[in-house]
């Protein structure tokens, strides 16, 4: 719970002001619903705007920092903190009541009916049943933070991220205009199309980028994968392995060791359990270069070299995600093969931790 | 006589009644074309298309979508030949391509079922590159994709960061 303060003020003949305060859902965890609303309520082209009562901050809309851009870059917490503020002072009395009354009649909240559609709003239904639950369970005092994590994860239409093979496409229509191709059978209207698709690379645990290679957007994920996808290590680590857990795995598996060569490696963690992280996305990007794996029960992952070329380190980046979220390795941390060198993730304060 | 020129003045009153004051500063505050194309296809590269090509305001066409593609961030040189891939969450699909000045867009009615929130794509040559968010309900590509990039805008819309 917190305490807001709102300085309302009385304008008439006197000035006068008057501070109250309202008990309102706390901000401890705000971050999972500030991103479930990002994604769903914060685009440029709606609530990712100044000029918005409801002006909500995140990674591909509005930015708080005159350093950022849309699309570059996790929120920040002083983004969330801000779209706290937004949410919490656009009806403070009411929401102290909803929060007092155990999150009893959530629609009594603009942001609830909005959300919702019951009433006018340019965006429609803005939340899944998903959304909704992030929102209420915030309302209620203990945020779902899997159903915020799955609202905030939009999902990408039939077809999208895969490349081609809509059928082919006109040029020079009328007035210099494009024609229209119609999936899937291919164009209409316009003449001189060609038929392009079927050139995206596909992934592979532990792979990189097929032949063709999908680049996709300023985003470090690849269109074609997300959270969804089914993450299970493609060779889980022996019994009993979970003895080298604080060892660094490139020690066995370097290009002298006596183990399977592998590129990079290392262990996750679970914060609840203290035990390795299973279904943990591991990445990293490295020019056109895409890097696969995923934990296995034990924690442990690994990119076998399996002639391979090595990432550029000094300029790779690294990012981790699972259901609850996604971590991105600061880019002035040394990028290497050995994650779990002693003085990197094997030590004690920087174990890595999975979202 | 003068009940002719009542019903004139009542009608002119109606229609001025009509237009949007604030639709009409944004249209004037983008400025004379001062392109090397005239009216049509190609000009006005980069400019928010459907604040002119809507019901109502400046342009006699509306569109339902439009906007511009460059090849690169700098230098700023329109792409043509992408085919711009829009796609929505029941499955539709509809691509348009973009002509010599890297200009595409639909006419009213042209977007047919697609719905909004739209998902972008772009495709040339064999290669793709996609917005990672889809579109709410913006129907130029260039209000939101504003120069310079920024906290308000991510820039240009361009296909590939380096050359």
């Amino acid at each position: 719970m917190r305490r807001v303060a709102v300085v309302a003020v009385a304008a008439a003949c006197t000035v006068s002001s008057a501070q109250k305060s309202f008990d309102v859902p706390s901000s401890d965890g705000f971050r999972y619903v500030s991103d479930m609303l990002g994604a769903r309520c914060g685009s440029l082209d709606c609530h990712g705007q100044a000029g918005r009562n409801l002006r909500l901050y995140s990674r591909f809309g509005l930015r708080l920092s005159s350093d950022d851009v849309p699309g570059q870059g996790q929120v920040t917490a002083a983004e969330h903190e801000a779209n706290y503020a937004s949410v919490v002072m656009g009806e403070p009395e009411l929401l102290s009541q909803v929060f007092g009354e155990g999150g009893r009649d959530p629609q009594r909240l603009t942001l609830v009916r909005k959300a919702r559609y019951q009433e006018s709003h340019k965006g429609g239904r803005a939340v899944d049943a998903h959304g909704d639950r992030c929102i209420v369970s915030w309302l209620e005092g203990e945020i779902d933070k899997k159903a915020c994590f799955t609202a905030s994860t939009l999902r990408k239409p039939p077809g999208f991220g895969t490349a081609g093979g809509s059928g082919g496409a006109g040029t020079g229509g009328a007035g210099g205009q494009g024609g229209l191709a119609g999936s899937p059978s291919g164009g209409a209207g316009g003449t001189g199309g060609a038929a392009v698709g079927g050139t995206g690379g596909t992934l592979a645990s532990g792979g990189t980028t097929g032949s063709g290679g999908y680049t996709c957007g300023m985003e470090f994920w690849p269109c074609a994968l997300d959270v969804y996808a089914d993450c299970s290590a493609a060779k889980p680590s022996p019994p009993g392995h979970q003895v080298y857990a604080k060892a660094d795995c490139q020690s066995c598996h370097g290009a002298t060791g006596p183990g399977q060569e592998f590129l990079l490696s290392g262990v996750v963690w679970s914060h609840d359990t203290k035990a390795g992280a299973e279904h943990v996305q591991v990445a990293v990007k490295s020019g056109a270069d895409f890097y696969l794996t995923c934990s296995d029960q034990l924690g442990f992952f690994f990119v076998p070299t399996a002639e391979q070329p090595a990432p550029n380190w000094p300029k790779a980046e690294t990012h981790i995600r699972a259901v609850l979220g996604e971590k991105i390795m600061p880019a002035d941390k040394e990028h290497k093969p050995s994650c779990n060198s002693s003085d990197c993730h094997a030590h004690v304060e920087h174990t890595l931790w999975a979202p | 006589m003068r009940r002719g020129s009542l019903t004139v003045a009542a009608a002119l009153t109606l229609a001025s009644a009509c237009k949007d004051p604030v639709l009409e500063a944004r249209v004037e505050a983008l400025g004379p074309d001062t392109g090397p194309y005239p009216a049509g296809p190609n000009h006005r590269a980069g400019a928010p298309c459907t604040l002119c090509h809507m019901e109502g305001s400046a342009a006699s066409s509306p569109f339902d979508l439009g906007g511009t593609v460059y090849a690169r961030v700098s230098p700023k040189q329109g792409l043509g030949g992408v085919k711009v891939r829009l796609f929505d969450n029941e499955g539709d699909e509809l691509g348009v391509v973009t002509n010599e000045v890297g200009n595409f867009f639909l006419r009213k009615g042209e977007l047919g079922p697609i719905d909004f929130p739209i998902w972008v794509e772009l495709e040339y040559q064999g290669e793709v590159t996609a917005m990672q968010a889809p579109i709410f309900r913006e129907r130029s590509c260039a209000s939101c994709h504003t120069d310079p990039a920024g906290p308000t805008s991510p820039g240009h819309v361009y296909f590939r960061e380096e050359p």
